[in-house]
């Protein structure tokens, strides 16, 4: 993708540009920081939530775009900024499809995993290998990072995803309402401590590594 | 995934592709100014991939699932690991989930109530709480041991103490009796004493004297000591001691005495002519002792009569 005539040559961001963005976001630098990270990071789900395979790449795009703009003088209003990322980054994905609609080229990435499964490449397969031996380290660090865990979370977590169907969402409902939360609190303990598992796993898995 | 809120399903079907242009940039608008709608689309993208995992999407759901998130390798590890942290956390609270949830609290017997306070999260603390319970066991039996002990030397003590105390009372019974009889002795004597000198102070009846002559020492007659025939209505019985001493004496010390030793009577005269109540002389073997004191007002032996008292 990068490279590609169906987008506009890089604009390589300057130091003032980027000191220029981050003064548009807080005066305070530290606080603007925060606030680059967290726009950084609902970019990067934009991009994934509307398809694309390199969120990463459109999201920088995207931040360099409007860093561009600031320097040139775009007035941002600080209650406005997320929605002016917002709105250059539906153009950058916009000119993305027209340009591949226009060109008709795909990138490697960006062909659906069947079409892919032609091309063995012996590196990857070595690859592979040595992700099975991470998988099952992986279980191995599951078991002590689920073992970690305080019971009434491991609770939460087991009731949370029990049943199927209808069954399930009422029983969400009465373990929320026994909780005494409401359901979207629910769901977001539920996220955090997969989260902590998750984490978990991964810090195990990196250690033994 | 059927029957969530209205909103929910809205949500999955954005993340899944399944919302128009407009309904999608309206959302984003949405999620980019609120972080609570962003928080609840990153919860809900991440429970997309553990109802992958259990197999709970839709066919359709499924497939859009699969297209939008399970294109790279690091996706499909994601929903494995997924599928293993649900099957690992069904395993570990299969035994305890009952008695976590906060269902309905039934009332429990105190006993239940008690025993839960000794049961402890943290091995540390159960180890400290046990190490404590047992420290307490062993103080007490120790308690017990030491308290047996001394209840046996106060019952040990309290036995002896009873045991003096039945000895001094029975020392002081016999002292009692004892100083009882004296007593009555010492009134007996006492009373005898009084009659004697109630007697010796009554002026003589003008009684029948007997006189005899005592020589000193036995005789060499073959009778043996003098025979004394005393009458029994004699009052006074006189003895001549004829003293061979060629000393003069001032005085004499007379002192009559049994065969026993008992002195019976005794007097202090100017010469050696003793009168002696009869009464004093029941039938018997008597010695008179003799002193004599000289003018320098010393004694010197004068003599041991022998007699033998009778009655006529």
């Amino acid at each position: 993708m990068e490279g590609s005539p169906a987008f506009k040559k890089d604009w390589v961001v300057s130091q003032a540009a980027f000191d220029g963005l981050l003064l548009k976001l807080d005066p305070d630098r530290e606080r603007a920081g925060e606030r680059y990270e967290q726009i950084r990071q609902k970019l990067i789900k934009f991009f994934q939530w509307r398809g694309c395979t390199t969120p990463d790449e459109f999201a920088d795009r995207t931040i360099d775009r409007v860093a561009r703009k600031v320097d040139e003088g775009a007035e941002i209003h600080a209650q406005n900024v997320y929605l002016f990322f917002h709105g250059v980054a539906v153009n950058v994905l916009r000119e993305h499809w027209k340009d591949v609609q226009r060109n008709e080229v795909k990138g490697l990435d960006d062909l659906p995993a069947a079409e892919n499964a032609g091309a063995v490449n012996p590196i990857e397969m070595g690859e592979r290998e040595i992700e099975r031996g991470q998988r099952e380290h992986k279980l191995d660090c599951l078991d002590g990072c689920v073992q970690k865990l305080p019971a009434p979370q491991l609770v939460l977590i087991t009731q949370y995803h029990q049943g199927s169907g209808g069954a399930k969402i009422a029983a969400r409902n009465h373990l929320a309402s026994q909780l005494g939360i409401p359901l979207n609190a629910l769901r977001i303990r539920a996220y955090r401590i997969r989260g902590e598992l998750e984490a978990c796993i991964s810090e195990c898995v990196k250690k033994s590594g | 995934m059927t029957k969530k809120t209205g909103h929910d399903e809205f949500l999955i079907r954005y993340l899944l592709g399944q919302v128009t242009e407009e309904e999608q940039v309206r959302l984003e608008e949405q999620f980019f100014t609120d972080e609570d709608s962003y928080q609840q689309l990153l919860a809900l993208e991440d429970e997309l991939k553990y109802e992958y995992a259990q197999g709970g999407l839709t066919r359709q759901q499924r497939q859009a699932f699969e297209k939008r998130f399970l294109v790279t390798d690091a996706d499909r590890q994601k929903v494995a690991l997924a599928k293993a942290v649900l099957a690992k956390a069904n395993e570990v609270s299969a035994e305890t989930a009952a008695a976590l949830v906060p269902a309905r609290v039934e009332p429990t017997a105190w006993w239940r109530s008690l025993a839960s306070l000794l049961t402890l999260p943290s091995p540390g603390m159960r180890f400290a709480l046990n190490a404590a319970a047992l420290l307490v066991l062993v103080g007490g039996f120790w308690f017990m041991y030491q308290t047996a002990q001394l209840r046996n030397q106060v019952g040990q003590l309290q036995a002896q103490r009873k045991s003096e105390e039945q000895s001094a009372q029975q020392r002081f019974a016999a002292n009692r009796i004892q100083r009882d009889q004296l007593d009555r002795e010492l009134t007996q004597e006492r009373a005898r004493r009084g009659e004697l000198e109630k007697e010796l102070a009554r002026p003589q009846a003008p009684s029948f004297v007997l006189g005899f002559l005592l020589a000193p020492g036995l005789t060499r007659d073959t009778e043996g000591p003098k025979r004394l025939a005393i009458p029994g209505d004699a009052g006074v019985v006189r003895l001549q001691l004829d003293v061979k001493s060629k000393t003069s004496y001032q005085s004499y010390q007379a002192a009559l005495q049994d065969l026993d030793g008992n002195q019976i009577w005794s007097r202090k005269v100017s010469r050696a002519t003793l009168d002696i109540p009869a009464r004093l002389l029941p039938p018997g073997d008597y010695v008179i002792a003799l002193k004599g004191i000289t003018r320098q007002g010393e004694e010197e032996d004068a003599g041991e009569f022998y007699f033998v008292a009778v009655r006529k």
